[in-house]
């Protein structure tokens, strides 16, 4: 008969973690190797750009590279950015922006997705048609128009006019509109029946079982338009209401010619957003795949 | 020879044993259930045997060929899985052929628009193409070929996973749960048709299931896992009428059995404060009692033809039409319950209500002991005080 | 209960339900519908910022695109870049989220890198790119040489710039796309794969193109459809790395409609072109569709 060989296990869960990292095969810890050495390519221009606003504008460019620098610049940059640039007020305009678009937003388009979800009205195919019709229609297309109109009222250059065109999105019409048509209708004829006004049903019953649709979408919305670039492009004309994506774009004229402090206020206009993606991981990825909804 | 060994497979999961060394062997040809609670192991087990797992130590031999090192396509196994796992964009022919294709054709003619040129690939369709259309005509479903599964109802899905299973001619044919999907009525039909095509095919079939009416109906033997480990594997009538263990014997059977303990000292036998007439052999301390449903009756109290005479008391009441099921309490242990499998017709329950005071009436030769642990005392034994006395 | 109540509630739902959704109707109107309608007018005049008053002018808009040299280089300059973004934003992200799906241990360290991107601000990040690809100091012509390799003039060379923008693009997009398909990759049931082990198709290219490939192909038309849109939309990283530059090398389309329009404020001009950039957008939209649909029949 045959003897069957049993294999010895480490018996620690330590050793049984630290077993755990051992590749199976040769070739799964080749390939974990290379997707670490694409993952370093990918983020080396962040590594880079850390690296570089702790220097001394005349290290910047040295030939070779390393992360730390052999003249610590850190806080003289990351101070001048913050309170000799105007950082400040373009990072609270992004924040103004950012939070009016995504208030708006989310005003007009969850009772609008919810009346296109679950109640029956005359024009209610028309207004879906629109709003199906107009996911298409990116900004580069109405911007010219819209601008026009923002010339003719005297509104250019303001708050209103970086978000009026951001005011209703279509997306997120069509996203809750998805989201409200799976919530049960029993769950909302039971509300009725125990007395429930329409309004109450939305405030207590929709309202809270849609949270995870609106965070999703807020991340989607506050990415979205802290990073826009084209239409603050168009709108602003100041330095008052200047954004922090867009002002990036002056040192396409030599607006600074300290390197170090160029790359430290690239620091300061990405870390919002690199900072809410960390914490909210979770919320960005579904933020992403909910738009595949779309297809 | 051996259609199927398994010689000490034990499996672990993280920290959870799932399987505790498990040996049996199934003939050529035979038909075996694995029946468990979920969780009991049997899923692995089958995963195990057709090489989707690996077992952490033991072999399992297949034929006669240990296979432990085998990946599955080369075991000569068909497997139909629980929810059938048809590819939903082939039609039913490419889901049945795609393992003649596999097996016959070389990679470079299975590639997508390699396999259009590739004269090999054109010499085997027509091969391909009529084997199975003879499984297909096996099972009845030539006129679904050309369909995608989506557009088939449960049953001829469950025909399609067959049919997939049976192209291969293997030597043994594994079963995941293949019924737990369709309606009662469906399953009574399909489980007919597949003991069928076990005698037509003749081949080595083992099955998994939580429903112990399947594994009764359609096994040669039935394997009954608990946690890992193997409680009887007997054939369906030595389950039911000699179980090694309160477990087995709890688990087959339905209604369930009654397990009625007893406290016994020198010979003397109490079911809560009444004594148990005639002596008690072979047994001491807390012993189980343990009664088919349908051992028991209803008797008249003045009735003296059963060893057994106990106060009922009914809660409920479940009339089948063919037969009627009584659940209550024997008065002597009113913390136990107490099932009762009776046919129709019997008068003294005409015009009781829930109140009158019934009589429950059994011989002590149907009476199954148990240990406190639950294992089987073959020798114990109630025996009449007289015919003692005879001896 | 009396009898009218029902139809009165009805009523009360309906009146509801109009005050529900008109403020997004009105905004609807003024955000898309109108500017539309203005577009198509614009596009039919001479209307220009700079003077007061306008003419119909007819076709005159569109006629131009056909003589404009601008409007030429920029089209083909856009299918240059798409030819070379949309094949890296494919198959690159494909290739890893199959990679990093089947790891347990590193699969969200991994995740979180190659996402790292997608979140970032671009137009900083382009200010980044600028510096490493730039063609006397810039870290990558630092490391080719010290590979022993000539330098490249990553943003200067303008056969070479619309290759630089694309590197720059997918790898801000490389990230969103392996999410979308490692979304796509874990809806496939997993028997589908052992089904497939047991019929033989154990080989990692009979796992992909019998089972992965063909259950993919939802995610996958939402992902390519998406990445065509993307490229199509190509304006930050233009106007942040070279302006267009150099010598209108990388004017791709909608950074000329923006400059027509809000440079030269040739308005009605710029609006036939974004009419034409709708049409194709719209183009694309009803394509997916009908491949969409023609999977959902076969399936």
């Amino acid at each position: 008969m045959t003897v069957t060989t049993s294999i010895q296990k480490p018996q620690s869960s330590w050793l049984r973690f630290l077993a755990s990292f051992k590749p199976k095969s040769l070739g799964d810890g080749v390939g974990t190797g290379f997707l670490f050495l694409g993952a370093w390519l990918i983020i080396f221009p962040f590594v880079w750009m850390l690296s570089a606003s702790l220097k001394p504008a005349d290290e910047v460019y040295d030939s070779s590279f390393h992360f730390w620098p052999q003249t610590f610049v850190g806080d003289v940059n990351y101070y001048g950015v913050l309170f000799d640039q105007p950082y400040l007020t373009f990072l609270a305009n992004s924040f103004i922006v950012c939070a009016g678009i995504l208030v708006v937003q989310l005003v007009t388009a969850v009772p609008a997705a919810y009346a296109l979800a679950k109640l029956k009205f005359r024009g209610s195919t028309i207004l879906f048609g629109f709003v199906v019709a107009s996911l298409t229609i990116p900004i580069n297309v109405t911007s010219i128009p819209i601008y026009l109109g923002l010339v003719k009222v005297g509104l250019l250059d303001t708050y209103f006019s970086l978000m009026f065109p951001f005011f209703v999105s279509v997306f997120a019409i069509f996203l809750f509109r998805q989201f409200f048509k799976d919530y049960p209708d029993s769950i909302i004829d039971a509300a009725r029946v125990d007395g429930f006004s329409e309004i109450e049903i939305i405030l207590r019953l929709i309202l809270p079982a849609a949270i995870p649709a609106v965070a999703a979408f807020s991340v989607f919305s506050v990415v979205a338009h802290w990073n826009d670039l084209y239409w603050p492009l168009i709108v602003v004309q100041s330095q008052e209401k200047m954004t922090a994506a867009l002002s990036m774009l002056q040192y396409q004229s030599e607006f600074d010619n300290d390197y170090g402090r160029t790359f430290a206020s690239a620091t300061v206009v990405t870390l919002p957003m690199v900072v809410i993606f960390l914490f909210a991981r979770r919320l960005f990825i579904r933020s992403i795949t909910m738009s595949g909804i779309k297809g | 020879m051996a259609g199927l060994e398994l010689r000490d497979i034990r499996k672990s999961f993280g920290n959870t044993q799932v399987l505790k060394g498990l040996s049996f062997q199934i003939a050529d040809g035979e038909f075996l259930s694995l029946v468990g609670e979920s969780g009991c192991g049997k899923s692995t087990l089958l995963r195990i045997i057709s090489g989707l797992e690996t077992p952490d130590s033991g072999e399992v031999l297949i034929g006669g060929g240990v296979m432990n090192a085998a990946s599955p396509k080369d075991r000569n196994i068909s497997m139909v899985f629980q929810d059938y796992a048809l590819y939903p964009h082939m039609s039913v022919a490419q889901n049945i052929s795609m393992l003649l294709i596999m097996a016959r054709l070389p990679l470079h003619a299975r590639l997508p628009l390699l396999n259009r040129i590739s004269p090999s690939a054109r010499a085997l369709r027509p091969v391909i193409a009529s084997e199975v259309e003879a499984v297909a005509k096996q099972l009845r479903i030539e006129h679904l070929l050309n369909r995608r599964p989506a557009e088939l109802s449960g049953g001829q899905r469950q025909r399609v996973a067959l049919g997939r299973a049976l192209v291969r001619h293997p030597k043994l044919f594994l079963m995941d749960e293949p019924l737990s999907n369709l309606d009662a009525k469906l399953r009574v039909e399909v489980r007919k048709e597949i003991t069928e095509l076990h005698q037509s095919t003749g081949l080595t079939f083992v099955y998994v299931t939580h429903d112990q009416t399947e594994a009764m109906t359609m096994s040669h033997r039935v394997a009954l896992l608990e946690k890992g480990e193997l409680l009887q594997l007997a054939t369906p009538s030595a389950l039911y009428a000699d179980p090694h263990s309160v477990a087995v014997a709890r688990f087959i059977g339905s209604p369930e059995i009654n397990i009625l303990p007893a406290e016994v000292s020198s010979g003397i036998a109490r079911l809560g404060a009444e004594m148990v007439p005639g002596r008690a052999v072979n047994m001491d301390g807390s012993t189980l009692f343990a009664l088919r449903p349908e051992a028991a009756r209803l008797v008249d109290r003045h009735d003296v033809s059963t060893d057994f005479k106990l106060g009922f008391t009914r809660h409920l009441t479940e009339d089948l039409g063919h037969e009627v099921l009584l659940h209550g309490t024997l008065d002597a242990l009113p913390e136990t319950r107490f099932r009762m499998r009776l046919p129709k017709t019997s008068d003294l329950l005409s015009g009781t209500s829930l109140d009158t005071a019934l009589h429950v009436g059994f011989d002590a030769n149907n009476l199954l002991f148990f240990n406190a642990d639950g294992a089987r005392l073959r020798d114990a034994a109630i025996v009449a005080e007289a015919s003692e006395a005879a001896q | 209960m009396s009898p009218t109540a029902l139809p009165r509630q009805e009523g009360g739902r309906r009146r509801l339900a109009y005050l529900l959704s008109a403020p997004a109707s009105v905004l609807i109107l003024l955000i898309y519908v109108l500017p539309i309608v203005a577009v198509f007018v614009i596009s039919f005049t001479d209307y220009s910022l700079v003077y007061d008053g306008f003419d119909f002018v007819g076709l005159d808009n569109y006629k131009q695109m056909f003589t404009d040299e601008h409007f030429a280089e920029a089209l083909k300059n856009t299918l240059i870049y798409a030819a070379i973004f949309i094949p890296g934003a494919f198959f690159l992200p494909l290739v890893l989220a199959i990679a990093i799906q089947r790891r347990r241990r590193f699969r969200s360290i991994l995740e979180v890198l190659y996402f790292m991107p997608v979140t970032s601000t671009l137009t900083a990040m382009t200010l980044v790119w600028r510096a490493l690809l730039d063609g006397n100091q810039g870290a990558i012509n630092n490391m080719l040489v010290g590979l022993g390799l000539d330098k490249v003039n990553w943003l200067g060379d303008g056969d070479i710039v619309l290759i630089s923008i694309a590197m720059v693009s997918i790898w801000g997009i490389i990230g969103f796309n392996m999410v979308l398909f490692l979304a796509g990759l874990t809806v496939i049931p997993q028997n589908l794969y052992e089904a497939a082990s047991i019929d033989g198709a154990d080989h990692p290219l009979d796992r992909f193109f019998q089972v992965t490939w063909p259950l993919l192909a939802p995610t996958s038309l939402f992902v390519s459809v998406n990445t065509l849109v993307t490229a199509f939309k190509l304006f930050d990283t233009v106007a942040v790395l070279t302006h267009g530059g150099p010598d209108r090398a990388s004017e791709v389309y909608l950074y000329l409609a923006y400059l027509e329009g809000f440079e030269n404020f040739n308005m009605a001009y710029a609006c036939a072109l974004s009419l034409v950039f709708l049409v194709v957008l719209f183009l694309v939209a009803w394509l997916q569709t009908r491949l969409g649909d023609r999977r959902r029949t076969q399936a």
